[in-house]
């Protein structure tokens, strides 16, 4: 038996989605976190029968009407997939919303269950919803539902209701609204919703007793005029975000990457131990050096991650990223971008490649390659080891490095933007509706599991990815081209070396003009991990972390002299890493979403070129105001760089003066 | 070469061996990433498309 689950964006259809299938989908407490149909098979405790119930999970709709893509695949579904149940998921807290789209489903002629949900919330806005009533007026079973209880949460009678439903086989009556027919014209459309909207709201007059009047302003609404103000919401976001970083780079996160790594250094000297001198020392250094060591540089860095996340999923949670939406938006608007661009922005964070998908819920075409071109700008979890590495070697574990990364890629957004509008020549702009979700206690539990998600993600990659492409480094620079094993005397004469020593010359305008950091910077295209594994196995570093010092490789003179470059090109390398294309899944991605060579293409170019001169400008002018002279190789760097920006002004003006097109609305 | 390179060398390869097979099973079920379960899309991800 097939179930779609359907309802308005953040009517918490994911949540009841995992608390029914016992999956743990990524859920978010802000509208459009799902933009994908997604399925699974109810629980066992809940259908204890031999007939297995598939549910559908799918993504927000607040109509039938095609008005987003991702309304479309909840209608195509719905239409095409003719599912023997619909469970209905509204919003018990707005039900006057919720109901416009319940009206809808119950024309399609597929019996409707409706799961009234947050039912807990209704209680504490004291808000009486009459369910028998509503059942009633609406012919359909309605049971009260808290989808994010582990009891008493009323799924076990919706389970019941949905196969009472299906057993039946008995149409259930649609609403009458007046003057509804098939193949109306937009005129007629307009009036059918006009009268849809008045059943409604009389429904929810004769079904909902409010002790609150809602147009007076809760402790919500005086909240969001300080933290959604268009000012001060953005030195409040700084500070939330520098808070995140202190938390988990500078306080809690580096004193679990130390007993971590005490792990990892134990086993390192467990298996050099075990191996003794009786093993050739170029098989005892792939696997000691190359694959434990390489590895378990990345791996150090874990709790760091993990700690981050945790508190990004407790901000997601708590409501207020949809806040840093609300505020960002007044930005991306005057840069020509879609008011959902955010959304895949904010998705970023985690991983770029759904930072990517998510940008299929954009209609106009420009605007959704443009956010799948600038997405990855935003630090992935992939680029924060590289991130937590740089600013504790060269900055002492400050937590504003990475704050700044975040604002620094906000800023790379919004002037990219901007001159992809001009290039496009495209300057038709939108406006962006989105529902502020409630803001609420976070769930400890759902963070420790988006937590848990992720480090299992970072693990598998470290295994994998990391582990082969360390192996492939360790075993390219142990050798040169007669397959002979350098001496650890000539380590430039590795094949290695040789490969990524003529990319080197390239960088040195940038400030880290070494074949190691080249040889780092390409396969960190694989996987943005590897730069730090290496820079471990080049480098021969076993591990970042101090285990003395308990703390992020404090003071840090150590590796900062095995790398050889200073303060400046060391931000300077962070940001080339940060601000160069992703890693080649991402790329994929982008080739998929884009849909065409020309703009995949064009986006990586932009991308590389981007990279190099923030990196060029950080290097330059960072040693230009510390030491008083520009940095070596400037007249180089500055010729190419003229280069990339005299070709882009070129692209620019090709398309100045174009008639403005018209004014796109879009809704989340 | 001695018993212990070789048996060095078979681990060596073992978790390099297991690294691709575990990839390549994640690449066919439709999933050019590590398939991060926190992913959106990771359960019809079609980045392959």
């Amino acid at each position: 038996m097939k179930i779609a689950l359907a309802g308005n964006p953040n009517s918490g259809k994911t949540t009841l989605f995992n608390a029914i299938t016992g999956k743990i989908e990524h859920v978010g407490n802000w509208p459009g976190v799902t933009v994908e149909k997604k399925e699974g098979l109810v629980k066992a405790t809940l259908n204890p029968g031999s007939r297995k119930m598939t549910i559908v999970d799918l993504p927000g709709a607040y109509s039938m009407s095609p008005f987003t893509n991702e309304e479309s695949i909840t209608r195509d579904f719905v239409q095409k997939e003719s599912p023997e149940v619909i469970i209905n998921i509204v919003d018990a807290t707005n039900l006057s919303r919720s109901l416009f789209f319940t009206s809808q489903l119950m024309e399609l002629g597929i019996p409707v269950v409706v799961a009234l949900n947050k039912s807990d919330l209704t209680r504490k806005k004291e808000i009486l919803v009459d369910t028998d009533l509503l059942s009633e007026v609406l012919g359909c079973p309605v049971i009260s539902t808290v989808s994010t209880k582990s009891s008493n949460n009323g799924l076990g009678p919706l389970v019941e209701a949905v196969q009472e439903v299906s057993m039946k086989k008995r149409n259930q009556q649609p609403l009458r609204v007046k003057g509804a027919k098939a193949n109306a014209t937009k005129e007629e459309m307009e009036q059918i919703d006009r009268n849809r909207f008045a059943l409604v709201n009389d429904i929810v007059a004769r079904v909902e007793r409010r002790k609150i009047d809602s147009s007076n302003h809760t402790f919500q609404d005086k909240m969001d005029k300080v933290v959604a103000h268009k000012w001060l919401g953005i030195p409040i976001f700084a500070a939330i975000i520098w808070l995140v970083f202190s938390f988990s780079q500078s306080w809690v996160g580096p004193w679990l990457a130390d007993i971590l790594v005490g792990w990892i250094d134990s086993f390192y000297g467990f298996v050099e131990g075990v191996m003794g001198d009786t093993v050739s020392p170029v098989l005892s250094s792939l696997l000691l050096d190359g694959i434990i060591g390489g590895v378990g540089a990345v791996v150090g860095f874990l709790p760091l991650i993990m700690v981050l996340f945790f508190m990004l999923a407790l901000l997601e949670d708590s409501g207020y990223m949809a806040r840093v939406a609300l505020v960002m938006d007044r930005f991306f608007k005057k840069i020509g971008l879609s008011g959902k661009s955010i959304i895949p922005m904010i998705v970023s964070t985690g991983c770029a490649i759904p930072g990517i998908m998510a940008t299929r819920t954009i209609k106009n075409e420009r605007q959704r390659r443009t956010t799948a071109m600038l997405a990855p700008f935003m630090p992935c979890g992939a680029k924060l080891p590289i991130i937590a590495l740089f600013a504790s070697v060269f900055f002492g574990e400050n937590a504003w490095v990475g704050t700044s990364m975040y604002f620094l890629a906000i800023v790379v957004i919004v002037i990219s933007g901007l001159i992809i509008r001009k290039i496009t020549g495209d300057t038709s702009s939108s406006y962006f509706i989105m529902e502020l979700p409630e803001y609420r206690f976070p769930s400890i539990k759902r963070a420790i599991v988006s937590m848990f998600s992720r480090a299992k993600a970072f693990i598998i990659k470290a295994g994998t990815i990391i582990l082969i492409c360390n192996a492939i480094v360790q075993i390219l620079q142990t050798f040169n081209w007669q397959f002979q094993v350098v001496g650890q005397s000539a380590p430039d004469t590795s094949i290695l070396a040789s490969l990524a020593s003529p990319l080197a010359w390239v960088f040195i305008p940038l400030g880290f003009g070494i074949w190691q950091f080249a040889a780092a910077a390409i396969t960190g295209f694989i996987a943005k991990e590897n730069v730090v594994g290496t820079l471990a196995v080049t480098f021969a570093v076993t591990n970042f972390i101090d285990i003395e010092e308990l703390a992020l490789v404090a003071g840090s003179t150590d590796v900062m002299t095995v790398f050889g470059i200073g303060a400046v090109a060391g931000l300077s390398y962070l940001v080339f890493n940060l601000f160069t294309p992703p890693c080649f899944a991402a790329i994929g991605s982008m080739n998929s979403e884009m849909e065409s060579p020309k703009w995949l293409w064009g986006a990586i170019g932009f991308q590389l070129g981007m990279g190099y001169v923030l990196s060029f400008l950080v290097y330059q002018l960072g040693t230009l105001f510390t030491t008083g002279t520009v940095g070596a190789g400037f007249l180089g760097g500055l010729i190419a760089v003229t280069a990339m920006v005299g070709y882009v002004v070129f692209l620019m003006s090709r398309n100045a003066g174009k008639v403005l097109k018209p004014v796109v609305g879009e809704v989340a | 070469m001695s018993a212990a390179d070789i048996l060095v060398g078979a681990v060596v390869v073992t978790l390099i061996v297991a690294a691709f097979l575990y990839l390549r099973r994640n690449k066919k079920r439709g999933s050019a990433c590590t398939g991060c379960s926190f992913c959106h899309f990771s359960e019809n991800c079609d980045n392959k498309k």
